[in-house]
């Protein structure tokens, strides 16, 4: 025992009593180091201690020694059978003042089978949170305008079969719904309405008719670089804009 | 200098405690004792002493601001959160992983996250940093101390705990598509599977994936339909084997994808592409599948 490497040893010698014969209890206190070196000691009860791989630690006026107890069969002490090697003992003072009390800490563990740990584990999934997806990834010209793509295809083709449906009907409930009589109503709009219904139409046709050829080349497997995905994106936002405007403009 | 110290000694008691003055059995009076004890020594003001302060930031220390997703599976009825953590970027590493296991060591342990290789050859630390799909340990933290950066697990997946997303169902697609060589004649000289150096050349930017599911877990279309839908990742897999001249069951892997899911549910986004940490472009791979069941 490296002693000379603590800065004040100290010898405690508990053979007075009967509580602790023979018992001899040597503390290094170093700096930082506390070292305990025990040799057959006795309990308050005059059991000897069994306390393999013990610690000690010194709680109000007893010195109470937690280790395992491997008399028999090797039990884990600390947690399964706390009394059974929790065991003290008492300097000379508190024997005599007789104020010594057990202090038990009883760890709360259950033993689970293989199976109920799987279930276990099968009820902590049902409470998984999904992580959050749409609302956090990035905005970007690609995926955007797959959404765009999937939205004006829907317009273009909701419109063509409500369209088409109301004019089946249109000679039954009375509308007019012939191209003489919509242009006639079109035609007494103001201005600013009629720009902006001709846009909501155009804008839809014409991105998705760029767009459409985008998806040709890569269905061949061309332009598909990061780089010409994102050239040939904004060109087809840009060409979209223009020739919509042009003909709500212009037509 | 022994005489003059004795002398000394003779005289110095005379000068302070004449001996007449002393008891018997003392050396010196007992109110000289206390006198000396009770005096309080003079204490150096502090405008003589140094100033011991607390650690405070240095004035050129960079201090970025983290918001981390968190999750605790042993609180389950907790809702996710978001946890802001700030570090120092002059003493933090480069890239986010870095700054993930610094938050570890010195902030907070019980931030939990997957990592191993350090270097983007495991895949483990794939996870959304500022809303795209990448490993932490290949993406250079933002030194614009302005921006706060965000991460979340990838996205759309169960959470098992804070950034580590359960991958059980990637791996299962992944088994599905039967990654390994399959072939039924043995090489003619008995000796390995070659190839020409053409073939060969037709894996790269294939075999290179390292499986992380960065791009699967970017792809919309793979967040709707990931019961079915194989994702990127795994048909980029897929077309590793397709394409490879020395597999012999190029048309059971093709059948294997000829219905309405597994395959076609890949609407070119392009997401898996753009975010590939390893600069691998599994979109065209899709379309390279699609294009060979097309024309055959």
């Amino acid at each position: 025992m490296a002693a000379g490497a603590f800065a004040t040893p100290r010898t405690r010698k508990y053979d007075g009593s009967k509580e602790n014969s023979g018992a001899e209890i040597v503390v290094f206190l170093g700096s930082d180091v506390q070292m305990f070196l025990i040799i057959n000691m006795t309990d308050t009860s005059e059991n000897s201690i069994r306390a393999h791989g013990g610690d000690i630690i010194k709680y109000g006026d007893y010195w109470y020694w937690f280790g395992e107890d491997k008399a028999g069969e090797t039990t884990s002490v600390a947690v399964s059978h706390p009394s059974a090697a929790l065991t003290r003992f008492a300097t000379p003072a508190a024997v005599a003042t007789n104020s010594h009390y057990m202090q038990t800490r009883q760890a709360a563990t259950q033993m689970t089978s293989q199976s109920d740990g799987i279930n276990i584990l099968a009820q902590q999934r049902t409470h998984r949170p999904v992580s959050p997806h749409l609302g956090i990834y990035r905005p970007q010209v690609t995926w955007y305008l797959s959404a765009l793509n999937r939205i004006t295809g829907s317009i273009l083709s909701g419109g063509f079969y409500v369209f088409g449906a109301a004019y089946l009907v249109a000679p039954v409930l009375g509308w007019h719904l012939d191209s003489m009589s919509m242009a006639a109503a079109f035609g007494s709009w103001p201005v600013f309405a009629k720009v902006l219904t001709k846009l909501t139409l155009a804008f839809p046709f014409t991105f998705h008719s760029f767009n459409g050829i985008r998806h040709l080349a890569w269905d061949m497997g061309r332009t598909m670089t990061n780089r010409q995905v994102q050239v040939t994106g904004w060109a087809v936002v840009g060409l979209s804009v223009v020739s919509s405007a042009l003909l709500a403009f212009f037509l | 200098m022994a005489a003059l110290r004795t002398t000394s000694r003779l005289f110095n008691p005379l000068r302070v405690s004449p001996v007449w003055k002393r008891g018997f059995a003392s050396v010196e009076p007992i109110s000289a004792f206390s006198e000396a004890t009770s005096k309080s020594s003079k204490v150096i003001p502090e405008s003589k002493t140094s100033t011991i302060k607390e650690p405070a930031p240095e004035k050129e220390s960079k201090i970025k601001t983290f918001h981390i997703y968190r999750w605790n599976p042993d609180e389950p009825t907790s809702k996710p959160r978001m946890q802001s953590y700030t570090l120092d970027l002059n003493k933090t590493g480069p890239m986010m992983l870095d700054a993930l296991i610094r938050i570890k060591n010195e902030v907070d342990p019980t931030l939990t996250f997957r990592r191993s290789c350090r270097e983007g050859i495991c895949g483990s630390c794939a996870m959304n940093i500022d809303g795209v799909n990448t490993l932490a340990c290949l993406c250079r933290i933002p030194t614009d101390t302005k921006a706060e950066s965000r991460i979340y697990p990838l996205p759309h997946t169960y959470v098992v705990k804070d950034l580590v997303p359960d991958l059980t169902q990637f791996y299962k697609q992944y088994k599905s598509i039967k990654p390994y060589l399959q072939r039924d004649t043995p090489p003619p000289d008995g000796r390995e599977n070659r190839q020409s150096k053409a073939d060969r050349k037709k894996l790269d930017g294939l075999y290179e994936c390292i499986l992380c599911a960065c791009c699967s877990t970017s792809c919309p279309s793979y967040w709707w339909n990931s019961e079915e839908y194989l994702g990127p990742a795994v048909l980029l897999q897929s077309y590793r084997w397709i394409a490879d001249s020395r597999d012999e069951k190029t048309a059971q892997r093709q059948d294997a994808l000829n219905n309405s899911m597994s395959l076609y549910r890949c609407h070119t986004i392009l997401n898996c592409s753009r975010t590939c940490p390893k600069g691998l472009n599994p979109a065209l791979a899709i379309a390279e599948i699609k294009k060979s069941m097309a024309f055959t």
